[in-house]
């Protein structure tokens, strides 16, 4: 199956399709995790080649369905980013964003910051990875099925912080279910059929 | 030294002690008696032509026989040490040949050359002894490490991945698994020097006051021996789990596709 994907900054695009079509894939290839079959990837208009793994990553970050936690606490897997050596150096007001992200996510920071990663839930999990790279400012943010292990309440907080990061300029590429709640977030929806899109 | 001679028949009688395995295995339907047979009969054949090369070996004691004696055991250490290792998809028969090389000879020249010295300190009597204990315990380390690097790996694929998307390079991403895989690596010849005179007389000590020799003599020999196997052990893991943890990942810096988790 061919596939021209284009996103500029402040847009947003959904990747739905039945289970198998490809859509994980597609996402994977899009971080640099896996090779794509054939095609050619873009960032700024530099091809992937010219461009580190490390740093395609950081820039087009992804954050999986199940997300694994790092060992050590909460904050230890959120500083993580900023640990490598091809890490920027981390912002001054660090402490105050990811508490700022938690809070918007409805996860505790006072409860959870010091708390084993490994010993949280899957929901908790999800959000902690999703602050993890919004706390990297990618140009990119690749989503798969964010909402999967949360209620509803929590999946419109959730869809109302990745709107807001798309409002201020980033992009998204999410997949996701149809029947997910995400009437609040303006987007492009692309159908992947069921032959394997990578 | 005196040596108590084994004569053929002494030597066809120990091996009664093989068919009391092969009674167990025989009772309780474990299936191993063909290798236990095979491997009796591989132990006869084995020791038995390495007698006779050692000994031409030695009477004609050159240093460049010595060397290709070396090297052939070196090969066959570094096949043992991966082929039988169902977690690692490409054998890196070539890596463990240079790590368990590398370590033999570091070790190797140190102790023949500077420890226990003689002239010339290169002699068969001395070398090919050394090499050999470093070699078949060194390949044990490895094998060891190589197989905890990749099912460490495999188990944490999503930990390497979640590192590799904070932009971590394959080293870094690797490194929790790098470490397990060297203490898995390390861990039986620690143990040994914690037990050895205590639980266990390892074989050269054993060998060696068996063949008459004081047993002072004998200990500090030993000593030298546990000493120098740590050291072989520690730097052949190091040399082979340091090259290859880079298997584990392709060319663009991810994790190969044999050793993602599924889903």
């Amino acid at each position: 199956m061919a596939l021209e994907l284009g996103l500029g900054p402040g847009e947003a695009v959904q990747l739905a399709g039945p289970s198998g079509c490809g859509k994980s894939t597609l996402l994977r290839v899009l971080c640099r995790l896996e090779a794509a079959a054939a095609g050619a990837l873009c960032l700024g208009g530099q091809p992937a080649r010219q461009v580190s793994p490390q740093a395609w990553r950081r820039r087009v970050n992804l954050v999986p369905q199940r997300p694994a936690m790092l060992d050590g606490t909460v904050r230890d897997n959120l500083q993580a980013g900023f640990m490598f050596r091809a890490s920027s150096s981390p912002p001054d007001d660090l402490e105050q964003q990811l508490r700022d992200h938690m809070q918007g996510l409805d996860l505790d920071p006072d409860r959870l910051l010091e708390q084993d990663a490994r010993t949280l839930s899957g929901g908790e999990a999800a959000r902690v990875a999703l602050v993890r790279a919004l706390l990297l400012q990618p140009e990119v943010l690749l989503c798969d099925e964010p909402t999967a292990a949360l209620d509803r309440e929590r999946a419109e907080r959730l869809v109302g912080v990745l709107g807001a990061w798309v409002g201020s300029g980033g992009a998204l590429v999410l997949v996701a279910h149809d029947d997910g709640p995400w009437d609040g977030l303006q987007r492009r929806v692309i159908r992947l059929g069921s032959e394997a899109a990578a | 030294m005196n040596v108590t001679p084994i004569s053929d028949l002494q030597l066809a009688l120990s091996a009664v002690l093989v068919l009391v395995a092969g009674g167990v295995s025989a009772l309780l339907r474990l299936g191993l008696l063909r290798s236990l047979l095979w491997g009796t009969f591989r132990t006869f054949l084995q020791l038995g032509l390495v007698g006779y090369v050692l000994a031409h070996v030695f009477a004609l004691d050159h240093p460049a026989l010595v060397a290709g004696l070396v090297l052939v055991m070196c090969l066959l250490a570094a096949r043992a040490s991966v082929s039988r290792l169902k977690s690692v998809p490409h054998k890196p028969y070539g890596l463990a040949a240079l790590a368990l090389g590398a370590s033999t000879f570091i070790v190797g020249t140190l102790v023949c050359g500077v420890i226990v010295g003689g002239e010339p300190w290169y002699r068969a009597q001395l070398a090919i002894p050394i090499c050999g204990m470093l070699l078949g315990n060194s390949l044990n380390g490895v094998s060891l490490s190589l197989d905890r690097l990749y099912s460490e790996v495999r188990a944490r694929a999503g930990e390497v991945e979640a590192r590799l998307c904070l932009g971590a390079t394959p080293w870094e991403a690797s490194r929790p698994m790098v470490r397990a895989a060297l203490r898995a690596g390390m861990t039986p010849i620690i143990n040994s020097l914690m037990v050895v005179g205590l639980v266990s007389l390892p074989g050269m000590m054993t060998g060696q006051i068996l063949g008459g020799a004081d047993p002072l003599t004998a200990v500090r020999y030993q000593i030298v021996v546990m000493f120098m196997i740590t050291a072989s052990v520690a730097i052949g893991c190091l040399i082979f789990v340091g090259l290859s943890y880079k298997q584990v990942f392709t060319e663009d810096g991810a994790l190969m596709p044999e050793l993602r988790r599924s889903g």
